[in-house]
């Protein structure tokens, strides 16, 4: 067995000295190291490696194309966003960014269960720090929120693999299929789903991404969610549940999207309709529609980052986070206007962007296996993600009348390069899909421009761009918040706490008070009772017959010690005759 | 219900839409395709699904804003975004 220094080594122990050594210039080095562990992964050779020994226990990763693949696109956003927060001196930035990066490549190539499961862990962590990087009210309850339901994710995790290792004698991480229908399976793939933010477990995405710093979201829209996509293509190809389950999530998202005011938690929604064809792609388990889902995951990394950053340029250089506020946007400045609809055409799956290449390898792979219902959800949800991207943030953030009177700062160079290496690669991934075919898993055969491909493409988004213009009033932003799933689990938590107060509070006043008043009255009563008497019978005499008796034995000695010295030395000399005559008779 | 403001763009979209139902009739009528669908045989099938699509979207957007949606201020006790 090879032995190889871990490529997250240097991005954790960098990432943790930055951390807690920070100054601004510290940035500089962090975006150098993550501009390292991306060359470090471009080099990395197939194969299992071991990395680590501890009581004869090895810790072992694996690389192989999946791994490598995703891989080489988390190092790449990494290197993007750091490229973009260069300029920002928060101590929860670059530090956190380059754990969180090098946790989420940790998860692609862990080999064993226990190091895919600190990761994991590793992973929710530093997403809190992120989230709690914008340091206001609604990211600190946001991350608490964000806490529970990752330790929820971990504890399931957890559980699974202590389960399959004791069980089933499963120590490395690779298909479960073999264990489909088990308690463990379940228990793995639920922690999983959580992470993917499958509904109805998904609402702590749409709650904390968009309450991060405009730096910590385009960290957070990278990692947590294809990290668990990744898991899904590793250890759940072929579940059947999971695909129905992807391409409704992919719809689901789309329509909260298209409700949405703020632009970060529409694009938020957008990841949860993004992962749902990616959950979809890895449940049809053929070797396309895992190639989709990857290709997908990496197209996806790269062009939601961007919606993220450019979103984030807005809310910078505006200090406005609402759709109802904005307008007219591109006037003043044209090039985050540029890099946002290259964002949003690519997300749209428009023909040479990525997303055109990579969307449709998975809707056809549906097509290929026969699944009518996920292919119409999955077109359908193009259609939203088209209609509410597009159409409804591009159009109210870039055109129009400005809503409100705001004024736009200047942005740093180094947002611009960032986008602008983002946009980049979204085009050069659109227009040469048979280089990025040869890096997927698997072989891939798919030809993305043709005639009818084409066509269909175009034909799809001027039919949603034309209803979009005739229905844009009915959908017009509004100021107003969409409540979603956390609603229930916000009304479990109350009727929680009325049990509490209503039931169990009376009840234990009513039963479990009886007790205590036996307790209480009887026993330890009974024990004042017998302190007090103790007090009056011994310590009362003690206080009250002391004294008196000093007072009597004073009397009496005073009538001997009268003050008469002759009477003194009488006694003196009668103490003497008696002491020499008790010697002598010795 | 038509919209002033978006007169042009209509015009426009209405414009690319009536050319991609040309090409996709020339599509349907010339090549001749094996899909794995019954219905994806309709001529302009893609342009259908848009339009349908993005109308059931409007529909159910404008139903579910009604039950979820909330004012601003009454969800700051939850503090979110």
């Amino acid at each position: 067995m090879s032995v190889i220094i871990h490529p997250s080594l240097i991005g954790i122990l960098l990432g943790l000295f930055v951390f807690i050594f920070y100054h601004r210039i510290l940035n500089y080095l962090a975006f150098f190291v993550s501009v390292l562990i991306f060359l470090f992964c471009l080099n990395l050779q197939e194969g299992v490696y071991s990395y680590l020994t501890i009581f004869n226990y090895d810790f072992y990763i694996k690389v192989d194309k999946l791994s490598l693949f995703f891989c080489y696109v988390f190092s790449l956003i990494g290197m993007v966003g750091l490229l973009y927060s260069l300029h920002e001196g928060n101590r929860l930035i670059p530090g956190p960014a380059l754990l969180y990066m090098s946790s989420a490549i940790g998860v692609t190539l862990a080999y064993d269960l226990i190091s895919f499961y600190a990761f994991w862990e590793m992973l929710a962590f530093t997403a809190i720090l992120l989230i709690i990087s914008s340091r206001t009210k609604a990211s600190y309850f946001s991350t608490v929120r964000y806490a529970i339901i990752h330790a929820v994710s971990g504890l399931c995790l957890l559980l699974g693999m202590l389960y399959l290792s004791t069980h089933y004698d499963i120590k490395s991480v690779a298909t479960f299929s073999n264990i489909r229908g088990t308690f463990p399976y379940y228990l793995i793939l639920l922690a999983v789903l959580i992470n993917a933010a499958m509904p109805p477990l998904h609402f702590w995405l749409p709650d904390s991404y968009p309450n991060a710093s405009i730096y910590g979201s385009v960290f957070l829209s990278a990692f947590t969610t294809k990290s668990a996509v990744y898991a899904l293509v590793r250890m759940f190809p072929g579940e059947p549940i999971i695909s129905v389950a992807g391409a409704l999530m992919a719809l689901y998202g789309v329509i909260y999207a298209t409700l949405e005011n703020n632009p970060r938690r529409l694009l938020s929604y957008h990841i949860v309709s993004q992962v749902g064809f990616m959950v979809c792609g890895a449940g049809l388990g053929s070797q396309e529609s895992l190639n989709g889902a990857s290709a997908h995951a990496f197209a996806h990394i790269i062009y939601k980052g961007l919606l993220f950053m450019s979103a984030g340029a807005v809310i910078y250089s505006t200090g406005l986070e609402r759709l109802h506020l904005l307008g007219g946007y591109a006037r003043r400045n044209p090039w985050v206007a540029l890099y946002f609809f290259v964002g949003a055409l690519s997300i749209s799956g428009l023909p040479l962007t990525s997303g055109f290449v990579s969307k449709n390898i998975t809707i056809h792979s549906a097509a290929d296996l026969h699944k009518p219902l996920e292919y119409l959800l999955m077109e359908v949800a193009s259609v939203g993600t088209f209609f509410s991207i597009v159409m409804k943030m591009g159009f109210n953030i870039f055109f129009g009348e400005p809503k409100s009177n705001y004024e736009v700062k200047p942005i740093p160079w180094n947002m611009h390069a960032a986008m602008f290496i983002a946009s980049s690669l979204c085009i050069l991934i659109g227009i040469l899909p048979s280089y990025y075919y040869q890096l997927l898993p698997y072989p891939e055969h798919f030809v993305p421009y043709t005639y009818t491909n084409i066509v269909n493409s175009l034909s799809l988004f001027s039919a949603t761009a034309l209803i979009y213009f005739l229905v844009a009033k009915l959908i017009a932003p509004k100021p107003k918040i969409n409540l979603d799933t956390e609603w229930f689990f916000i009304k479990l938590c109350k009727a929680l706490v009325y049990l509490f107060n209503k039931i169990l509070v009376p009840a234990e006043y009513r039963y479990v008070g009886e007790f205590y008043r036996f307790l209480v009255d009887k026993m330890l009563v009974g024990v004042r009772n017998l302190l007090v008497s103790m007090n009056y019978v011994y310590l009362g005499k003690v206080a009250t017959e002391v004294p008196q008796n000093v007072y009597n034995l004073s009397i009496k000695t005073s009538k001997f010690y009268d003050g008469n010295m002759l009477k003194y030395l009488q006694f003196l000399l009668i103490f003497l005759a008696i002491l020499l005559t008790v010697i002598i008779l010795i | 219900m038509l919209n002033k403001q978006f007169k042009r763009q209509i015009f426009i979209s209405s414009f690319i839409l009536v050319l991609m139902f040309i090409l996709s009739l020339y599509d349907y009528l010339v090549h001749e395709h094996h899909h794995a669908f019954s219905f994806e045989n309709l001529p302009f099938f893609t342009g259908l699904i848009g339009i349908i699509g993005a109308l059931f979207i409007t529909v159910v957007v404008k139903i579910l804003g009604k039950i979820v949606s909330r004012g601003e201020d009454s969800y700051e006790r939850y503090y979110t975004s």
